[in-house]
């Protein structure tokens, strides 16, 4: 079993399980930073950013034919793009 | 001439052939995911909208949320895809019984996600808050209510792909079919990074 574990993809699991702890914790601590919509898109960039290593790495998109990987990378990036302004629009 | 017309067909036919393998799994199972993640795009605009109109009735109501418990759910979702990712090389591999305790362990996760989402909805339902308490809670209900039964798909699906294992049935489109699986799962996890943050986090 352990001859085949995937080595990469291990790193990128323990990577984005550092990364959710740690965006907790900043979204725990929004009175510390001076303006907490500049935590919130933090908060908003790094999520998009952890579905882009599910997309590539766990769902092995890398590998895809281009138009599968373009359309992936449109999803985050449009969405991630659309409720950031959403979210900076709003009062 | 008409042999060489005859080698660049083969070569394109080969070629396209070639990248139809390095797509994992079925193309209708992608169908699906991407159909699935454009809706739940819709979703996930539709609530920061919304937000943007009712800003303080967002915010006080998500103080109520549980982040810890939000937290351990996107810890739970995160294992099970790599166990999942970790089951398939195992299958690719040729080594099926390999990939029986990890499929299990990827499912207990899943099932450690569902046990964690009842037990906060109960604890919300207990104190009073019900999908018609506020817009806020119309949202937090719908989202995880339609995301759990992704879950629940996707933990019937590991089922199947657990009982491929066991047969040691993993080779050829078996394989393929392990692979739909496993890209659906990690699509249930990718939705539920995003649902965590907007729901719980962004404040």
């Amino acid at each position: 079993m352990r001859d085949s574990l995937p080595r990469f993809e291990t790193i990128v699991w323990l990577i984005l399980l550092v990364v959710s702890c740690l965006s907790w914790e900043l979204a725990s601590s929004f009175n510390i930073f001076g303006d907490v919509r500049f935590v919130a898109s933090a908060v908003l960039i790094i999520a998009f950013v952890k579905t882009r290593f599910v997309l590539l790495d766990f769902m092995d998109l890398k590998r895809a034919p281009i138009a599968a990987r373009v359309f992936a990378e449109l999803w985050w990036i449009g969405n991630c793009s659309i409720l950031l302004g959403f979210y900076w629009t709003s009062p | 001439m008409k042999d060489n017309e005859t080698e660049m067909a083969q070569s394109v036919h080969h070629n396209s052939k070639e990248r139809q393998k390095t797509m994992p799994g079925e193309t209708g199972v992608w169908i699906l995911i991407y159909g699935d993640m454009m809706i739940f795009g819709l979703f996930f605009g539709t609530y920061l909208y919304y937000r943007s109109l009712a800003v303080d009735l967002f915010d006080s109501a998500q103080q109520t949320l549980n982040t810890g418990l939000g937290l351990l759910n996107t810890i739970l979702l995160l294992t099970s895809s790599w166990l999942v990712v970790w089951a398939l090389r195992c299958a690719k591999h040729g080594k099926a019984g390999a990939a029986v305790p990890l499929l299990i362990a990827a499912m207990a996760m899943g099932i450690g996600f569902w046990i964690v989402k009842i037990i906060e909805y109960w604890e919300k339902l207990s104190t009073g808050y019900t999908i018609t308490t506020n817009q806020f809670f119309s949202f937090y209900y719908m989202f995880t209510g339609i995301h759990l039964v992704h879950v629940t798909v996707g933990l019937i699906s590991l089922g199947y792909a657990l009982l491929l294992a066991r047969r040691s049935r993993t080779s050829g489109s078996d394989y393929r079919i392990l692979e739909s699986i496993g890209v659906f799962w990690h699509m249930v996890d990718l939705l539920w990074i995003v649902l965590f943050a907007i729901l719980y986090l962004v404040k």
